[in-house]
């Protein structure tokens, strides 16, 4: 059969769109929850809330690091920021890597619980927490993603006459292809943006022909000769390491205006040690590891690295958007709310799929239309579920239980799979109609939600009737934007079930005669 | 000056959706539709508007981030009033009207400050 061009954009569309939805689904939620990663561990760490906010003291740091590690090989001291109130202090000795809070002033450490935190939903999002192999599958969604994209533009021709329309009382069909258009259309250049720049960032993985051949290879050659990377032969003769406060200072002029985010030393102690001063990239696009070079003995200047070609200049500045470490609150909350737009377009897409199919009653009777309609709640309304449970899991869970932060995972990974056997279950043995199963989860997950600031209460000190009052807003922003998110998934819980009670009755005629 | 570019980004698309008949007649709750030109001058005004948020997101936070907000903004006023527009159609025509304005008059009050 011959098939005219948006037929066959219509076909990837529909395919791509159903076979990588839910894999993308949760790729968009997590990057969307990963634009607070920050704010999301500093909550999920209440130990820290009482810190009050200090520049660092970088020689109590240095006599921290000391007194922990004076035979690592690699110390590294991270400033605090207006996102992170502590300085964290890492070092590596006989391959192993450990990390400390410390207070800023004091350097003292601070004993925190131990969570992934933010992190988890920055690690789930890019790699699915399973390294490398994880990479290539959000990157083949991704590619499915610009295709959708793209042949999505093709085939909602209607998207210009139909702008600003959303007919929430129309057929099902006509309202959800309406949420699914505005969604979409609204954040286009956002939606495209971040699913290109995403595979840029991993462009090294993703095209390596060109590196391979130009470099026999040898990958570490390139990053070494792009990066003017500098690894020193330990010389094993003592040496004491000259002030790193003082080095610190010396390269603050090369930040034009930006702020340290890290100090790196080499060999720590030894003739031969090396001291690396990197900058914060939160005042520009560009996410360039500006670095000063110094020697850790002599405390000469060893090299500055602060400016590069144009073709990897392109690249970090798409990566800085993709990051978005620039602009402070306004533009994270800005990506959170199109990341939200973004995977409501997903959303509203998979819901499409089965919508469009309704009535068929060949095709709904099929056991692959049922198991497509339990999957897309168990992909939507479950994972929505499992994060809540994650936030509680962190504030139930004793703060010193040992293997703590992978108890917190196992318990969002057992509430998403529990979310997926009750909807494959009900689905598959035909136990009920998919409203009510969307329904079930939805509320669940509006009831773990609007009950977090609750359990906040109830397990810290730092609550919202304590942290409103006193203008802990970056603790605060987080319960409340849990209690306005659950609210909300209430409020469409409640719409889904009216909308399953008038489609039990008969339909008027009009809107039969709409109906798609 | 934030809110002003976001204030304008809804004012010009509260604009260019009033331009569209479907939408005119939701908004005025009667069938009365327009004539073809005042439609145009609508359509005109509100893409106005719009230039007129963009340059105030360039002004206040410069080439590099001035575009990315300006999106952004774009996008969640968008959403606001589309989503808005069925569930309460007067009170999207009243806020349209009050940023239409306000808006632009804002804008001059912060030029000349």
């Amino acid at each position: 059969m011959k098939e005219s061009f948006t037929q066959c954009m219509d076909w990837l569309h529909t395919w791509a769109g159903l076979l990588f939805g839910w894999l993308s689904f949760a790729i968009f939620f997590t990057g969307t929850m990963t634009v607070f990663d920050q704010e999301i561990t500093y909550w999920m760490q209440p130990e820290l809330h009482h810190v009050i906010p200090s520049p660092l003291n970088v020689d109590a740091a240095v006599r921290s690091l000391e007194q922990f590690a004076p035979q690592a090989e690699r110390w590294s001291i991270e400033l605090p920021s207006e996102r992170t109130p502590v300085s964290t202090i890492r070092w590596s000795q006989d391959g192993t890597s450990v990390s400390r809070m410390i207070n800023a002033k004091t350097g003292q450490p601070i004993t925190v619980r131990n969570t992934h935190g933010g992190e988890f939903f920055y690690r789930f999002h890019y790699q699915l927490l399973l390294d490398q192999a994880g990479t290539w599958i959000v990157g083949a969604a991704a590619m499915a993603m610009l295709a959708a994209l793209v042949t999505g533009i093709v085939i909602h021709h209607r998207i210009f006459k139909d702008f600003f329309t959303f007919r929430p009382s129309a057929s099902a069909h006509r309202s959800w292809l309406d949420a699914h258009n505005v969604t979409s259309v609204l954040a286009l250049p956002f939606h495209i943006m971040i699913t290109f720049s995403g595979l840029v960032i991993f462009w090294s993985t993703y095209m390596p022909a060109g590196l391979q051949v130009h470099y026999d290879g040898e990958m570490d050659g390139f990053w070494a000769e792009a990066e003017s990377f500098i690894e020193p032969e330990r010389a094993n003769q003592p040496a004491p390491l000259v002030s790193l406060r003082d080095l610190e200072r010396e390269a603050r002029p090369y930040w034009q205006g930006g702020q340290t985010r890290s100090i790196m030393v080499s060999h720590p102690g030894d003739r031969h040690a090396l001291v690396q001063v990197y900058r914060r990239s939160n005042d520009r696009l560009s996410l360039y590891n500006d670095r000063v070079t110094f020697d850790g003995a002599s405390g000469a200047l060893r090299t500055v690295w602060i400016n590069s070609k144009p073709a990897y200049m392109t690249q970090s500045v798409l990566s800085g958007l993709h990051f978005v470490q620039f602009g402070g609150g306004t533009i994270r909350w800005l990506y959170f709310g199109m990341g939200l737009a973004a995977s409501a377009m997903i959303a509203t897409g998979l819901v499409l799929w089965v919508v469009k199919r309704q009535g068929r009653h060949a095709t709904t009777d099929a056991v692959g239309y049922r198991l497509v309609e339990g999957v897309n709640v168990a992909a939507i309304a479950g994972l929505l579920v499992a994060t809540a449970t994650f936030f509680w899991a962190n504030r139930l869970l004793p703060a010193d239980l040992p293997a703590r932060e992978l108890r917190e995972l196992q318990i969002f990974f057992t509430a998403w799979s529990l979310c997926l056997g009750h909807a494959l279950i009900k689905k598959l043995f035909q136990l009920g109609p998919s409203l009510r199963i969307w329904k079930t989860q939805l509320s669940v997950a509006a009831m773990f939600f609007i009950l977090l600031p609750i359990v906040n209460v109830i397990t810290t000190e730092h609550h919202l009737f304590m942290t409103v009052p006193q203008g802990q807003w970056e603790v605060a922003a987080v319960d409340l934007t849990a209690l306005i998110g659950g609210l909300g998934l209430g409020w469409s819980a409640r719409r889904l079930d009216q909308s399953a009670r008038t489609s039990s009755r008969p339909k008027p005629s009009h809107l039969v005669a709409s109906g798609g | 000056m934030d809110i002003l570019v976001f204030l304008l980004s809804y004012a010009g698309l509260f604009t260019l959706c009033l331009a569209m008949p479907k939408h005119f007649q939701v908004m005025l709750g009667k069938p009365y539709l327009p004539s073809s030109p005042s439609l145009l001058i609508l359509k005109i005004v509100g893409w106005m508007i719009l230039g007129l948020s963009f340059a105030m997101a360039v002004d206040t936070a410069g080439w590099s981030f001035g575009p990315i907000r300006w999106v952004g903004y774009l996008a969640i006023g968008g959403l606001t009033l589309i989503f808005g527009l069925p569930f309460a159609p007067r009170l999207i025509l009243l806020s349209g009207i009050l940023t239409c304005c306000g808006g632009p008059l804002a804008v001059l009050v912060f030029l000349l400050d």
